[in-house]
């Protein structure tokens, strides 16, 4: 079964700090169905269950989905996949 | 005293002779330059003559207000300085924001325009109208802040605004900045060192005036709805949470993080970096607005470090905490809060200290730089040396301190072998750290920038498609989102020109570019709109951009006779030669090229000269800048500028 690495950051108790986990996923699961089964198996209250789609920037193996097929980007294994709470600076 | 908006005043003030003078702005200009950055670059093109030494008594120094500054207009309380600047030797205009400008409309000015140089210290009380050129000995010497205090004592008023150098300013360090309502930074270029040839200390205003707009209600309800939408975009709440520095995570997981003078791209600690650091951690204190401003995207931040010593200051920005900490290899948190204390303090830009400092670290580590830099050992990550040696050169202390006071492009002269290679510069400024090998409308942007190569005339934000709505915005300026790719080529130079028109117009009313190409509630529709209702009239978007285009022009134009050609417009060294060494973006380089084809497009869609780069006599006349006609015309027989 193929594996992707998640990394999440911005969703825990502090805002600065990356969680890292390794997750099966099935052949041709995308980043869609990845991004709702994460949030379907975390607690309400967790931000993550409840943040907008639109708020978060995804990266894979660095970079942003809507360079690629945006949510509908299938993953390999091996895939490094951050998600992150968007932000600006300049 | 109430003064229409559409009535501006030059205040001008020659420090050779003492004498002050007013003038009133012909209201037709208002409408061709928009105000701010506009006026002043036709006024710096009219009075600087080509070939004069920037911290010379030639040159002028002018303080600008939006036009729209001191109003109820969203986030629209930014200065411009403008003056030839010294680490270029070209145009130099620099934007600020805090509480100065609208303080300066208050007390019946829109512009300065500081001329000549005193022969002592002086700093220059503006009081309701009254102006007064003072004695500045007991402040020379002193820092930004004892500065801004001493003079607030001295007139008995909590409530001044000041525009203060610091010694960075009055030694002449050619990356030197001024420091505006305490803890902003008009940065970049050297502004601080041109203030400083001048032996201006400050300028302090008090002011308890008003202003008057044409249309006020429908002013006022346009405001209101501006405000409404720039509270609800989500870069507006990133920015109020974390700051600008809240973007640092994001950019290294993409493999933009500048870093050891730009030889990597990522950093091990990176986050200890971020806006959410500085919160989670307890270093931020307060958050604060500029004028006119519900975006609160100004920090303060406070620690205690037996090693670096305490810090109670504003910031850091997230191109500070690049410059200071990534780029030279220091991911301390406590290290980046003093480094950046020290340079607010001494007044000087953190960007180019940055820069300078990580070119001195590479030349160290290969040798190339002995002496102080072996006593210091100044290698990446030592930020003892790091603290030391800005102190260093804020006082030019020592031939190392000296040597790097000078920016990059002329310490690199005197070291010599492959130094010039690693100097993160172009101009003669050092490039702000987007990496631009793999974002093709910054690179561009840079290339052709006519301060030199940083994101603070033209921010190509959008091409990166983060957001629905910077897509929506490449899509109106090219028909297609497909080109929100900073990989791509296509359509760089449409990207690039429309943010420069819209960045110039911007910053002539006074807005935030900030609300207008990274957030975009502000757009040009709303801004003209605004414009418009101030002054009674009808002003069309299309108007609004060609404003801004108009300033874009003169600006070239300045250095065109300065001498600048388009073999100027090119990127540092290692953007155009040395791949991007991992990530995402590995083997990416902007090469001389690619840079040629970007710069083909660009040249023809603005009309100007493709061998050259100096606008065409059309262009001029399609943008009724028939008085710059005569110069160019020369300029094309080698009569001016061809000494540079």
């Amino acid at each position: 079964m193929p594996k992707v690495t998640l990394r999440l950051f911005g969703f825990g108790d502090r805002a600065d700090r990356f969680r890292e986990e390794t997750r099966a996923i099935t052949h041709g699961a995308t980043v869609r169905s990845v991004w709702e089964e994460l949030r379907t198996t975390t607690g309400q209250e967790e931000l993550l269950a409840r943040i907008d789609e639109g708020a978060v920037l995804v990266l894979i193996n660095g970079r942003p989905i809507h360079q690629l097929e945006d949510w509908q980007t299938v993953l390999d294994n091996g895939d490094k996949v951050t998600i992150l709470v968007k932000a600006f600076g300049g | 005293m109430i003064r229409n908006i559409s009535e501006q005043r030059i205040l001008n003030v020659d420090l050779t002779s003492g004498q002050t003078w007013v003038e009133d702005l012909p209201r037709e200009e208002l409408f061709r330059f928009l105000g701010g950055r506009g006026i002043a670059a036709k006024i710096l093109y009219q009075r600087v003559n080509a070939g004069i030494d920037p911290l010379g008594p030639e040159n002028v120094l002018i303080f600008s207000t939006g036009t729209l500054t001191g109003t109820s207009a969203p986030s629209s309380g930014r200065s411009s300085v403008t003056c030839k600047g010294p680490a270029t030797g070209l145009y130099l205009k620099v934007s600020v924001g805090g509480h100065l400008g609208a303080e300066l409309k208050y007390a019946g000015y829109d512009h300065i325009v500081f001329s000549g140089a005193s022969e002592r210290p002086v700093y220059l009380w503006i009081d309701d109208g009254q102006v007064e050129i003072r004695n500045a000995h007991h402040l020379w010497g002193k820092g930004t802040r004892e500065t801004d205090r001493l003079i607030k004592e001295g007139v008995g008023d909590e409530e001044v605004q000041t525009a203060v150098i610091g010694p960075g300013g009055e030694n002449k360090v050619l990356f030197a900045c001024i420091m505006v309502s305490l803890y902003n930074s008009a940065s970049r270029g050297g502004v601080g060192a041109v203030m400083g040839s001048k032996n201006l200390k400050a300028v302090a205003v008090r002011g308890h005036g008003g202003l008057r707009v044409a249309e006020g209600e429908a002013y006022f309800d346009l405001a209101t709805r501006m405000r409404q939408e720039l509270a609800e975009d989500a870069g507006t709440e990133s920015l109020y949470n974390w700051g600008t520095s809240g973007s640092i995570p994001g950019l290294n997981e993409m493999g933009m993080l500048a870093a050891y003078n730009f030889n990597q791209v990522t950093i091990e600690g990176a986050e200890r970096l971020s806006g959410q650091h500085l919160v989670d951690e307890g270093y931020l204190t307060g958050r604060e607005s500029c004028f006119s401003c519900s975006t609160a995207c100004h920090r303060y931040v406070r620690s205690k470090s037996e090693r670096y010593g305490d810090v109670n200051d504003s910031g850091p920005e997230l191109e500070t905490v690049m410059a200071l900490g990534a780029e030279c290899g220091i991911v301390e948190t406590e290290a980046v809060l003093k480094a950046n204390q020290l340079c607010n303090d001494y007044g000087l830009d953190t960007i180019s200290m940055g820069h300078v400092l990580s070119w001195a670290m590479e030349c160290y580590e290969k040798g190339l730089l002995k002496g102080e830099a072996e006593e210091l050992d100044l290698r990446f990550g030592n930020a003892d040396a790091q603290l030391e040696m800005i102190r260093r050169i804020a006082f030019r202390e020592g031939k190392l301190g000296d040597l790097l006071a000078n920016g990059t492009k002329r310490a690199a002269e005197e070291v010599g072998h492959d130094s010039w290679k690693w100097t993160i510069q172009a101009k003669g400024l050092e490039q702000s750290a987007v990496d631009t090998r793999a974002a093709k409308s910054y690179a561009l942007a840079f290339a052709v920038n006519p301060r030199g190569p940083d994101h603070l005339m033209t921010e190509t934000y959008a091409e990166f498609g983060f957001t629905e709505e910077s897509r929506a915005l490449i899509r109106k300026i090219t028909g297609d989102e497909r080109y929100a790719n900073p990989t791509l080529l296509d359509k760089r130079a449409e990207i690039v020109r429309w943010h420069e028109d819209c960045y110039a117009a911007s910053e002539a009313l006074g807005f935030c570019v900030f609300t207008s190409t990274a957030a975009f509630a502000v757009n040009p529709e709303n801004m003209a709109q605004l414009f418009g209702h101030a002054l009674g009239l009808e002003f069309s978007e299309e108007e609004l951009m060609l404003g801004g285009r108009r300033i874009v022009t003169v600006e070239r134009c300045f250095n065109a006779r300065e001498g600048a050609r388009r073999k100027d417009d090119h990127l540092p060294w290692r953007m155009m030669n040395e791949p991007v060494p991992e990530g995402p973006n590995q083997g990416m380089v902007t090469d001389r090229e690619m840079l040629d084809r970007l710069l083909d497009q660009y040249y023809e869609l603005h009309g100007w000269d493709p061998e050259t780069g100096i606008p065409k006599q059309k262009t001029l006349e399609a943008l009724s800048l028939l008085e710059l006609c005569g110069d160019v015309a020369q300029l094309r027989v080698g009569i001016v500028g061809s000494a540079n």
